[in-house]
C-alpha cells in the first residue's frame, strides 16, 4: 500500500493552490524549528517544584486569611521557580523546568497523583514521566499535608450520594471535581495597555473606596491586598527572567545572540509591569500573564482569545516605526506558537479518558468583527495562519471567526491552511455568536468582541465567567425513560419512576417520560455544580485571575466567588443525534408503522439485541436519521434540544448566573457511551454516542450539505456553543476551485445559522496505516473534538471513532 | 397528468460535475452499452432490483411480502428475481432489514426532483454551482430533461446548468433544450464508426453531428474522453479526436477520464458479465502522455475534469 504522510502530501507542488491567495510563506526560521524539535523530543514530565513551594507556603501561613495565603503562595511559587531560558528564545518564560512538563497542584487535587504516581509514566492516555526524586519528595513532603485539606477531598465529602451515583452511572459529569473551573479568557489587553502597575493602581483605588460600614469590608480588603500580591508576583517573575537573561548575555560569545538577550532582558524589565509599546514587548507581556494564570490554578482552557485584535496596535507601531520587519514579526508569532505548545497539564486518569490529549484548549481567535461591527481581520490574523502553517503544532487551538462581511480572501486563506490537515483553523460563525451573546445579556459591543474558549464555548474576554461544568448524557436519560427510572446496565433505580414503557400507548408518552428524566437530572446536576463551585469560592481564591478580569477589582470580589462583570453557567448536552434517531425509530416503527410492539422493543433493549438482529437492522436501516435533511428525524432533534434547553434555562447558580446549554462533548461521548445501555436506534449497549451536534457516526449518508442542513435546524444561537465535525478526503480540496467550494460550504452552513465547523482533511488509508505503524506517522495531526492532537497518541477507541465518522467526498 | 422521469440517484455536493458545488440528477436509461460502463444499473429504462449479498440477513422476509411471487431463494443461497413477474412495487425493498435489496430508479415529477435539488440553493449561489443532469443518458428521457431544465431556469433565474451526455438523440431534442444548458460535458468515445459500434453498440455518426451542431449554435462544450486501455487510447484515435474537436467552433477543452474498475462489483451484483475483466485501471503515465499528445493540437486538456 502506498502511504502518503501528511508531510509528503504537503510537499506535492500544487500550483493552482499556491496562486490562490497571496501570502508570504517562507517557512519556519531555524530558531523556530529548534523550539519545535525541542518540544517534540522532550517527553512530558511531572515536576515537583510548584507542589513543594505551595505546601511550604500553606504550612507557614496557617492562621492567616485564605486570600493572603493565596497571594503569598503565588509569590512563593515565583520566587522558587526554576528560571530557564532556552536556546534561541526571544520570548521567554516556562511553566516548568522542561517544555511540555506539568506541575502538581496539591492544594486542588493531589490524591489522584498519589494514587497514579507509579502508573503515570506508563498509562496509555497522556503519560508523564516521573523521576524517583519527584516521587520521593511528593510522598515525603507533599501528600501527607494535603489529606482532607485539598479541594478534591472537600468535594468528595460535600457531594451527596445520589449525585455521586448519577455521576458514576454516566448520567452527569462534572469536571471541576478534579480540577479548577478554568475557562479563563483573561483581559490580556488590560495588561498590555496599563501594565501591572496600572492594575495595582486600580486596586488601590478600590481599596480607598471600601465602605468601612460594609460587614464584608475586612474580607474585601484582604482580597484586594491579595490581588496586589499577585500582581507583584507577576512583575517579579519577569524580573527573575530578566536577571537570568542578562547573566546569559554576559557569558554569550556570539555578539548577535548577546544583543538579542540584552534586548529581551530590557523588555522583561519593563513588562508586564509597565504598558507595552512594541510588538515584542506586547508578546512578552502577554506570555508572562499567560504563565501566571497557568501557575495559579490547574483548570484547562486558559484562552488567549482575540489575539489578533489586542496585538494589532503594537504590531502596527513596530512596523510603522521601522523597529521590526514583517518577517521578524512573523518569527515572533511563530515563536509564541512554540511557547503555547510547551503548555501541558497532567490530569486524573479518569478525566484523561474523557479528554484524552495533551493540548490544553488554548483557543486563539482570529478574524470576526470589531466592537463597532466592522471587519476585524488584520495583518496579525494572517501572521497567525502563517504560524500554524509554519509549525503545524497542535497548540494553540486556532479559531477563525467568519462573519457574513468577512472578506473572501481571509476565508480562502483559512481554507488553504485547513487543507494542510491539522483540523485548524476551526471555523466559527461570528454573526451567530453575536446573536447568541446578546441573547445571553451581553451588550452589542461586548458580543462582537467575544471569543471562543475551550473548544467551542463563547466568552466575553476579560469580563466573563463561563462555567462549562461538564456533561449531561441525554441518551442515558432516554434509557431511564424507557426503563421506568432504572439503569439498564446495573438494575439500580436512578431516576424518577416515569411508568412502565410497555404500557405507553402513544409517542407523546415517551417524550413526556424523557422530559421528566431530563428535568430531574438537570436539577441534580445544578446541585452538583453549585456544591462544587461553592467549595472553590470558599477555599480557592484566585487573586491573579481576578486581577485580569473585570470587575473583580471594582466589586472587590474574587473571580471564583462571582466577581466578574458577566457570569453564566452552562451544561453540555451529549448525544442529541443518538436520542433523535432513537425517538425517530420509536415513532416510526412502534407508533406509525407498527413494525414492532413497545414491549418487544423494550425486551430487545433489555437483552442488548441478543437474538434480535433482524429487528435491530430494521431499526438501523429503515428509520429516518438525523443528518439527512429529513424533516421526520430532524424535528425530533430540534425537540430534544428544546427539551434540554428549557430544562437547563430554568436554573441559576448560587452566584446568580443564568444556566445555558452548550452542545459539545469533547470525547465524553465515548466514556459516557460505555455507561449507556442499548438504544432504540439499534445502537448496542456500551457503544459510542453521537458527539456534539453531529449526526450519529456514519448515518449521514446523503453527504455534507444535507448533513449541514439538518444540523443547522437546531437553534445554535440559543446555545453557548455547538460542535460539528466534518471529515473530508484530501482529493476534494486539491485545487484552487476546490477551496472556493469548501468556502461555499462553510458560508452556506453559516447562512443557515450553523455555529461551528471543523474539518479533518484526511485520507482513510493514512489513518489505517497510522494505526498499524504509528512510528511512521508521528506528525499526523487531526482534529478530535474542539482540539487537534497527534493521531498516534490517541487511544485506540478514539482512533476508531475518527475512522467511523462518515468520510465525505469521493 | 404530469410527466415523470425515471431517476436513479440525486447526489448533492457533487464537485466534479461542472463548476462549483452542484447537485447531480442521474436519469436512467442509455442508448449505448459501453463495455467499460461503471454504472450498468443505469442502462436499462426501467427500475432494477439490486441485491447485495453482503447485506443479506437471510431472513427471507422479502419473499414473504412480494405480492407477485417474483422473489426466490435458490437452495444454493442468494436471491433470484423473476423479472417477468416483478412490477417494481418496492414492497420487498421497504421490508428488507439489512438494506440488501435496493430498487434502482424511481419515477419522480419535475417538482419532486427540483424540491430535492433546490435544497442546496445556498451552496449553488455561494460557489457558482447548480444543477447537473447525468445518467444513464439524460437525452434518453429528453422530454423530461427539457421540462426539468426549463422549470429550473424559470424558477431559479440564471443558476447554472450542466448536462453530461453521450450525444445520442435526435437533433430536434437537443435543439429544444440546448438554450437551457449552460455547459455540455460531451462524451466522444471513439472516432472510428466501426470501433464505436463494437465498443458501445452504435456507430458515432449522430454523436459527431450533434456535437458539431451544438457548437454551431454557440453552446459551451467540454469534450470528455473516457480513456480505456487497449480500446480507444491508440495514437491514431487520439489524433483523430483532437482534429475533430479543433474544428468545433468555440470548443477547445478536452477532459480525459482515465478508466477505473470501480464498476466491476456492480456487474457481479447484477449477474452480468464484465467485458473488461483482466484490464487494469489506467495509470497516470498513460493519461499524461495522452494529455501531452492532445495538447499539441492547441487544446486545453485536463485529467479527471
Amino acid at each position: 500500500m502506498t502511504v502518503i504522510s501528511l508531510k509528503a502530501h504537503r510537499a506535492v507542488p500544487d500550483e493552482s493552490a499556491s496562486q490562490s491567495v497571496p501570502s508570504e510563506v517562507q517557512g519556519a526560521s531555524a530558531r523556530v524549528r529548534l523550539g519545535m524539535e525541542r518540544n517534540r523530543c522532550t517527553p512530558p514530565e511531572l515536576h515537583v517544584e510548584r507542589a513543594v513551594s505551595v505546601t511550604h507556603c500553606y504550612r507557614e501561613t496557617e492562621g492567616l486569611s485564605l486570600f493572603t495565603r493565596r497571594g503569598r503562595m503565588l509569590q512563593r511559587i515565583v520566587s522558587e521557580h526554576s528560571v530557564q531560558i532556552q536556546q534561541g528564545e526571544l520570548i521567554v518564560g516556562m511553566k516548568t523546568l522542561t517544555p511540555r512538563g506539568s506541575p502538581v497542584f496539591p492544594e486542588i487535587n493531589c490524591s489522584w497523583v498519589e494514587r497514579d504516581l507509579d502508573r503515570l509514566a506508563t498509562r496509555s492516555s497522556t503519560p508523564f514521566f516521573v523521576s524517583d526524586r519527584t516521587k520521593q519528595i511528593l510522598r515525603a513532603e507533599v501528600f501527607p499535608y494535603w489529606k482532607d485539606r485539598q479541594i478534591s477531598d472537600r468535594i468528595t465529602a460535600a457531594v451527596p450520594a445520589d449525585i455521586w451515583r448519577a455521576d458514576e452511572r454516566g448520567l452527569i459529569y462534572n469536571y471541576f471535581r478534579s480540577r479548577t473551573i478554568g475557562h479563563i479568557n483573561a483581559g490580556y489587553d488590560k495588561v498590555l495597555t496599563k501594565g501591572m502597575a496600572g492594575i495595582v493602581a486600580d486596586v488601590e483605588g478600590s481599596l480607598s473606596r471600601l465602605d468601612k460600614q460594609d460587614r464584608d469590608c475586612v474580607h474585601k480588603r484582604q482580597f484586594l491586598e491579595s490581588v496586589i500580591l499577585a500582581c507583584e508576583a507577576g512583575v517579579s517573575l519577569a524580573g527573575r527572567y530578566a536577571a537570568e537573561t542578562l547573566r546569559l548575555a554576559a557569558a554569550e560569545p556570539d555578539p548577535l545572540r548577546q544583543a538579542e538577550l540584552e534586548r529581551t532582558a530590557a523588555i522583561l524589565n519593563r513588562v508586564p509591569a509597565k504598558p507595552a509599546v512594541t510588538f515584542q514587548e506586547a508578546l512578552q507581556s502577554f506570555w508572562m500573564t499567560h504563565l501566571m494564570i497557568n501557575l495559579e490554578t490547574d483548570g484547562h482552557a486558559f484562552g488567549p482569545g482575540r489575539f489578533d485584535q489586542y496585538l494589532y496596535p503594537y504590531y502596527r507601531h513596530s512596523i510603522d516605526s521601522g523597529e521590526i520587519t514583517q518577517s521578524h514579526a512573523q518569527e515572533l508569532v511563530d515563536l509564541i506558537w512554540v511557547k503555547f505548545d510547551e503548555i501541558t497539564l497532567a490530569k486524573d486518569s479518569g478525566e484523561a479518558q474523557t479528554s484524552s490529549s495533551y493540548p490544553e484548549f488554548q483557543n486563539l481567535n482570529i478574524g470576526g468583527l470589531t466592537r463597532a461591527g466592522h471587519d476585524a481581520v488584520n495583518e496579525v490574523s494572517y501572521l497567525c495562519l502563517d504560524a500554524l502553517e509554519h509549525t503545524m503544532l497542535p497548540q494553540p487551538g486556532l479559531s477563525a471567526q467568519i462573519a457574513s462581511l468577512t472578506p473572501p480572501k481571509f476565508l480562502l486563506r483559512c481554507c488553504e491552511v485547513l487543507r494542510l490537515g491539522t483540523g485548524m483553523p476551526a471555523m466559527f460563525n461570528a454573526d451567530s455568536m453575536v446573536l447568541g451573546m446578546v441573547n445571553r445579556g451581553k451588550t452589542l459591543g461586548d458580543a462582537r468582541a467575544s471569543s471562543l474558549n475551550g473548544c467551542v464555548a463563547t466568552f466575553c474576554g476579560g469580563k466573563d465567567r463561563m462555567a462549562s461544568s461538564g456533561y449531561f448524557n441525554l441518551a442515558k436519560a432516554l434509557e431511564l425513560a424507557l426503563n421506568n427510572g432504572v439503569d439498564r446496565l446495573t438494575g439500580e433505580v436512578l431516576g424518577p419512576q416515569t411508568g412502565d414503557p410497555r404500557d405507553f400507548t402513544c409517542f407523546e408518552e415517551v417524550v413526556a417520560a424523557f422530559k421528566v428524566q431530563v428535568e430531574h437530572f438537570v436539577a441534580l446536576k445544578v446541585r452538583y455544580d453549585n456544591t462544587v463551585r461553592d467549595i472553590y469560592a470558599r477555599y480557592c481564591p484566585v487573586p491573579f485571575t481576578s486581577a485580569v478580569i473585570d470587575d473583580c477589582i471594582a466589586n472587590a470580589v474574587d473571580w471564583h466567588s462571582g466577581g466578574s462583570h458577566y457570569k453564566i453557567a452552562t451544561m453540555s448536552g451529549v448525544a442529541v443525534g443518538t436520542v433523535a434517531d432513537a425517538l425517530s425509530a420509536i415513532r416510526k416503527h412502534v407508533f406509525d408503522n407498527h413494525t414492532v410492539g413497545m414491549a418487544e422493543l423494550i425486551d430487545a433493549l433489555d437483552c442488548n439485541w441478543k437474538g434480535q438482529e433482524i429487528l435491530r437492522q430494521t431499526l438501523v436501516n429503515k428509520t429516518p436519521h438525523y443528518g439527512n435533511d429529513d424533516a421526520f428525524a430532524d424535528e425530533l432533534a430540534v425537540r430534544v434540544q428544546d427539551i434540554f434547553c428549557t430544562a437547563v434555562e430554568s436554573h441559576r447558580d448560587t452566584q446568580g448566573a443564568q444556566y445555558w446549554v452548550d452542545l459539545l462533548p469533547t470525547t465524553s461521548h465515548i466514556a459516557l457511551g460505555e455507561l449507556t445501555g442499548a438504544t432504540p436506534d439499534g445502537r448496542q449497549a456500551m457503544a459510542w454516542l453521537s458527539e456534539g451536534v453531529s449526526p450519529v457516526q456514519g448515518h449521514d449518508w446523503k453527504g455534507p450539505t444535507a448533513s449541514n442542513r439538518s444540523v443547522a435546524k437546531l437553534d445554535h444561537a440559543r446555545t453557548n456553543g455547538t460542535l460539528l465535525n466534518i471529515k473530508i478526503s484530501p482529493q476534494t480540496v486539491k485545487s484552487d476551485r476546490d477551496l472556493h467550494n469548501l468556502a461555499a460550504l462553510i458560508r452556506a452552513y453559516f447562512a443557515q445559522g450553523g455555529f461551528h465547523m471543523q474539518f479533518n482533511i484526511i485520507d482513510r488509508k493514512i489513518l489505517l496505516d497510522a494505526m498499524d505503524r504509528p512510528e511512521l506517522h508521528r506528525d499526523l495531526l487531526i482534529r478530535v473534538a474542539g482540539y487537534s492532537d497527534y493521531f498516534v497518541l490517541l487511544s485506540k477507541e478514539i482512533q476508531q471513532e475518527i475512522l467511523s465518522r462518515a468520510e465525505h467526498g469521493l | 397528468m404530469q410527466r415523470k422521469g425515471l431517476v436513479f440517484d440525486i447526489r448533492s455536493y457533487a464537485i466534479h460535475d461542472g463548476p462549483g458545488l452542484r447537485t447531480t440528477v442521474f436519469l436512467k436509461g442509455c442508448p449505448l452499452h459501453c463495455v467499460w460502463c461503471c454504472n450498468p444499473e443505469s442502462q436499462t429504462d426501467s427500475p432494477d432490483l439490486l441485491w447485495l449479498a453482503e447485506h443479506c440477513l437471510n431472513c427471507d422476509l422479502c419473499r414473504s411480502v412480494c405480492p407477485r411471487g417474483a422473489l426466490n431463494t435458490p437452495p444454493q443461497g442468494g436471491k433470484s428475481v423473476a423479472l417477468e413477474l416483478c412490477d417494481h412495487c418496492g414492497a420487498c425493498v421497504n421490508q428488507c432489514p439489512g438494506d440488501a435489496l435496493n430498487l434502482m430508479g424511481r419515477w419522480l415529477t419535475v417538482e419532486e426532483v427540483l424540491a430535492e435539488v433546490m435544497k442546496d440553493a445556498l451552496c449553488f449561489e455561494n460557489s457558482g454551482g447548480g444543477l447537473t443532469l447525468s445518467g444513464g443518458e439524460p437525452m434518453a428521457q429528453a422530454a423530461f430533461a427539457t421540462d426539468l431544465l426549463r422549470s429550473y431556469k424559470r424558477e431559479e433565474k440564471g443558476l447554472h446548468t450542466v448536462m453530461e451526455t453521450c450525444g445520442v438523440a435526435e437533433w430536434a431534442s437537443f435543439q429544444r433544450l440546448a438554450e437551457d444548458v449552460d455547459l455540455f460535458l460531451y462524451d466522444i468515445k471513439h472516432m472510428d464508426p466501426v470501433e464505436h459500434l463494437r465498443l458501445t453498440g452504435r456507430d458515432n455518426r449522430l454523436i459527431l453531428d450533434n456535437a458539431s451542431a451544438l457548437a454551431q449554435m454557440g453552446r459551451e462544450i467540454v469534450i470528455r474522453l473516457p480513456l480505456i486501455p487497449g480500446k480507444n487510447d491508440s495514437e491514431a484515435n487520439l489524433i483523430a479526436t483532437a482534429e475533430f474537436v479543433r474544428k468545433l467552433p468555440g470548443v477547445n477543452r478536452i477532459d480525459i477520464l482515465p478508466y477505473h474498475r470501480l464498476g466491476e462489483p456492480k456487474y457481479r451484483r447484477l449477474g452480468l458479465p464484465y467485458a473488461l475483466a483482466g484490464i487494469s485501471s489506467l495509470g497516470n503515465e498513460c493519461a499524461e502522455s495522452a494529455q501531452q499528445l492532445l495538447q499539441r493540437f492547441g487544446l486545453e486538456v485536463r485529467i479527471g475534469g
